[in-house]
């Protein structure tokens, strides 16, 4: 609740006449002699306790009257938003909103998403305080700040429109406070609108505790205001593709499907929309909840050998925001790869160089190397390092992998023998994938005759009979592009030289490393680094240019190359944070949550004065009861007085 | 002896308007002097009363010889007796008497009946006796017929002062045990004692065969009990204090007054007493013409 003259709360002290009253006509008694003492005190003791009670209410209703009739004039507003700002409105309030994709959720009865209910509620309160606050919005998807003058329409500003990057709750909330601190406005408050979205919010982020002594310390009082848009929405699912692969004329494409996994989906099969170079097409997808991993075989036009882009696409359902995902495939171009060894001519170099380039395929290429004649030329051109040396692997070899080139590391020097087999691999994912057509890789036939024990840091995609990981790939820069193995394809180590799992998995990861030769790249909106900040950044859907990194996804041309820039994954997940976890991230600031639901209105703030004079009329009336002995005795009164008047009026 | 300055409490007018009225018993006294009331006894009045067998010993004149002629027996004449009646006049003297509001103390309003009545019945030839009480019988004058015993009671009534607790049972009990013959008790009090207690006192005077009144004095402020502000009562009888809202009782006392009345009103119908119960607000004369009006009614 706000009041529009908060200055009349002032008069809430008022309420302490009735009592002050009452203290005074006690000390103003009179004396008077009595004769009918017996009656006196049969009555006092009889009344004793009742009568206090009547009494005290009596008072009460007195001071509750004079508290309404304060409160009235105060003009208080309503509204489950401003809902205890009983001291009036602060000097500045920040606003943050949430234009992360998940925000774009809407409840089928409404036509208005998460973010649009906020803008609206801020809207009306915003109405409501008058100008009485300075206003600054902060972007959340880039940080920057904007200050907002009266009459100012909030949902149509480009800072609260939808954004497809997520939101760093932690850096935007450090940029409100920052702005707080600049301005050194007295009283300020943080409102904030957030679907609390748990991989949004970051909250166990070291960022947290820094903000926390920042509040802590503040010479102003800063107040957070949260407005919690955490009702789930209408059924939902979200596409996402996950990797494009070109295989000559042919694209791979894998795909995931997110949606709920309760209750289960009535409806077992999900059209999904494919849009390549301008020409649809529709897949049917059999669903049953959950996440849902496939690969796709999408064939190009004859003669396609260049770059090209597309989208997949759901039907329109309880968030629009998540039904779309961009890619970009590359051109045609030969995939090199290097093998590094400190033997070129050994045996271990040869079968490497065979498995990534076979003779009998066209378009592959293999050079071997020692490790002194590794440079950036040739690492530039290179889709995949195959680096079997004993010297440790140079730095450059990490910028590769964070270019978007990959790395497979062989064992140097001697290993540990012994006989192991194969009891586990990842068939479903990754470099041991299953075929095509589901036959799956020879694995489980490989021995491993001499080995090295693989340091525990990455995923492991295949493992031993004792245990011991076979196969790992660890992240470099954000990417997983840093594979290795724990024995060589050699008789002395294993059976894997024989091809039927080394050459597979060389092509693949060769031909993923080969894809950032090919013109095209994959970004993530709101976490580009390294490309066109700068730049113009020209939609290859409407050709509309764009200065600096955009904030919507879509295939973008920039600097000759597509860039196929999409949602964060994260942004597909679910989870929100509790109100103690947000409370929690807030400590000590005091917090003031409110749970908005999407379909109500129950938002809306308006003028509630007669509320107030309403009580007090009922707070008056129920005084007069209570005065005159109980609703009877007012009753009969009131017949008496009503009979006194009809009398008075027929003798006249 | 100095004549008593009757003025406070004996209204001339009133009284000659009261002349016209007399005091009548309810059932026969016993008086020493013939009178206007009707005695227990046979007696020489005009009124016949029944016959009966002669016996030996009976005054001869009373014989109704023209029976015998009639007869030839001997029957005996008799005729009602007339006496004077013997009235006490019993005021209660305590404390509570005093309460002053705005239409005098109770005490004065007492004694303006009691002055009065005391005239009529000396005026009609009865005897008049005073008692008033407080924590003991402090004044009793023995009832008279003569003039000056009038001024006697007039002096009495002026020079008492009502002080103390009451002393109204055991004073009634007194009276009853001291008076022999019957007679004509009347009673002016405010009655606040135990309700059982009074009426046992009542009782007691009936078994005694009087003629019991009471004459129950109140203000009106006692009965209506509407006072505004909080107040410290002081009970005028024992000096303790209690300091109430009288709004937020007024509805306990009004209750506790109408059990206490109604209470006195059934006991003293049971026991023949004639209760009436007068706020000070009535006129002297009006309750007296009504009592003494419903007396000769009868």
């Amino acid at each position: 609740m706000v009041f529009l003259q908060p200055w009349m709360l002032w008069g809430l002290a008022l309420v302490v006449v009735p009592v002050l009253i009452h203290l005074l006509n006690r000390l103003r008694y009179r004396s008077l002699d009595w004769a009918a003492m017996s009656f006196l005190l049969s009555a006092s003791r009889q009344a004793q306790r009742s009568a206090r009670i009547r009494h005290w209410l009596v008072l009460a209703c007195r001071a509750g009257a004079i508290a309404m009739m304060m409160l009235a004039m105060a003009r208080p507003l309503v509204g489950g938003w401003l809902g205890g700002m009983l001291r009036g409105p602060p000097d500045s309030i920040v606003l943050l909103v949430d234009r992360s994709p998940s925000m774009e959720g809407q409840a089928p009865s409404s036509v208005q998403s998460k973010r649009q209910v906020a803008l609206a509620r801020f809207k009306e309160a915003l109405r409501a305080l008058g100008g009485a606050a300075q206003v600054t919005l902060v972007n959340t998807a880039t940080r920057e700040t904007q200050e907002l003058l009266g009459g100012v329409d909030l949902s149509k500003l480009s800072a609260t429109g939808l954004s497809d990057a997520a939101t760093d709750w932690p850096a935007v909330c450090e940029a409100a406070l920052d702005h707080v601190q600049a301005t050194g406005s007295g009283r300020a408050e943080i409102w904030i609108a957030s679907d609390l979205q748990a991989s949004d919010w970051r909250a166990t982020d070291a960022r947290w505790e820094r903000l926390r002594a920042r509040l802590a310390t503040m010479p102003q009082e800063v107040r957070i205001r949260v407005l919690a848009l955490r009702e789930a929405g209408g059924p939902n699912l979200a596409i996402r593709v996950v990797e494009v692969l070109r295989q000559g004329s042919e694209l791979l494409l894998t795909c995931e499907l997110d949606g709920p996994s309760e209750p289960p989906p009535t409806a077992g099969t999900v059209p999904v929309a494919l849009v390549l170079d301008g020409a649809r097409s529709v897949w049917t997808v059999s669903y049953r909840g959950g996440r849902l991993r496939w690969q796709q075989h999408v064939a190009l036009p004859s003669g396609q050998d260049g770059a090209g882009w597309g989208w997949v696409e759901l039907p329109a359902d309880g968030n629009i925001a998540d039904n779309v995902s961009y890619f970009a495939y590359p051109a045609l171009v030969p995939v090199r790869s290097v093998v590094v060894s400190d033997e070129p001519g050994g045996a271990v170099a040869r079968v490497l160089q065979l498995a990534a380039a076979p003779s009998p395929l066209l378009n592959r290429s293999a050079r071997v190397v020692t490790p002194h004649e590794v440079t950036a030329t040739l690492l530039s051109e290179a889709a995949l390092v195959q680096w079997h040396s004993a010297e440790p692997a140079p730095r450059a070899l990490e910028d590769f992998v964070k270019a978007g080139g990959f790395v497979l590391r062989w064992p140097a020097g001697q290993g540990r023998a012994g006989e192991w087999t194969v009891t586990w691999w990842n068939r479903g994912d990754d470099v041991l994938a299953d075929g095509r057509d589901g036959v799956p890789l020879a694995v489980d036939e490989l021995e491993v005759r001499q080995r090295v024990d693989l340091t525990d840091e990455g995923a492991t995609l295949a493992t031993m009979s004792d245990g011991a990981p076979l196969w790992q790939r660890r992240l470099v820069g954000g990417l997983p592009g840093w594979y290795e193995c724990a024995t060589l394809p050699v008789r002395a180590w294993s059976n894997l030289g024989e091809g039927p799992v080394l050459v597979p998995v060389v092509q693949r990861l060769a031909v993923r490393g080969a894809q950032r030769l090919g013109g095209v790249q994959r970004a993530t909106v709101g976490e580009v680094t390294g490309i066109g900040a700068e730049e113009s950044w020209v939609s290859v859907a409407d050709g509309t240019a764009v200065n600096g990194v955009p904030m919507r996804a879509c295939v973008y041309r920039v600097s000759g190359r597509l860039v196929a820039l999409n949602r964060p994954a994260s942004e597909d997940e679910p989870g929100a944070l509790a109100e103690s976890e947000l409370r929690a991230v807030f400590e000590p600031a005091r917090v003031w949550w409110f749970d908005e639901a999407v379909e109500a209105d129950s938002g809306a703030v308006s003028e509630v004065w007669w509320w107030f004079w309403l009580a007090l009329v009922g707070l008056l009336l129920v005084e007069s009861v209570l005065t005159m002995g109980g609703w009877r005795a007012f009753m009969e009164r009131g017949a008496a007085t009503s009979a006194g008047r009809v009398a008075e009026g027929v003798t006249a | 002896m100095a004549s008593v300055d009757t003025k406070e409490f004996l209204d001339p007018r009133v009284l000659s308007r009261l002349l016209s009225l007399s005091l009548e018993a309810r059932g026969p006294m016993e008086g020493t002097v013939s009178g206007r009331h009707q005695s227990p006894h046979r007696g020489s009045s005009v009124e016949f009363a029944e016959y009966r067998k002669y016996v030996p010993g009976d005054d001869v004149r009373h014989l109704d010889w023209r029976v015998y002629a009639r007869t030839d027996r001997f029957y005996m004449k008799e005729f009602e007796a007339d006496t004077n009646l013997r009235c006490y006049l019993v005021l209660d003297a305590s404390g509570s008497m005093n309460y002053h509001a705005a239409h005098g103390t109770k005490f004065a309003y007492a004694r303006k009946l009691a002055a009065a009545l005391a005239y009529l019945a000396m005026h009609q030839g009865d005897a008049v006796g005073l008692a008033c009480c407080s924590a003991e019988l402090i004044r009793d004058i023995p009832p008279r017929r003569n003039a000056s015993h009038l001024q006697n009671i007039y002096r009495v009534l002026a020079e008492t002062t009502p002080s103390g607790t009451t002393g109204l049972v055991a004073g009634l009990h007194q009276i009853a045990e001291r008076i022999r013959r019957r007679a004509m008790v009347l009673v002016f009090s405010d009655l606040f004692a135990d309700p059982e207690e009074v009426l046992k006192c009542f009782q007691h005077l009936r078994f005694r065969k009087h003629d019991v009144a009471v004459f129950h004095l109140l203000d009106p402020t006692e009965v209506e009990f509407r006072f505004d502000r909080p107040t410290r009562f002081v009970d005028l009888e024992d000096g303790c204090t209690v300091l109430v809202e009288p709004s937020l009782i007024r509805e306990q006392y009004q209750r506790a007054l109408q059990q206490y009345l109604d209470r006195l009103r059934d006991g003293c119908r049971e026991n023949r007493v004639d209760y009436r119960l007068v706020t000070l607000d009535r006129e002297v004369e009006q309750v007296l013409a009504d009592f003494l009006l419903a007396r000769m009614r009868r």
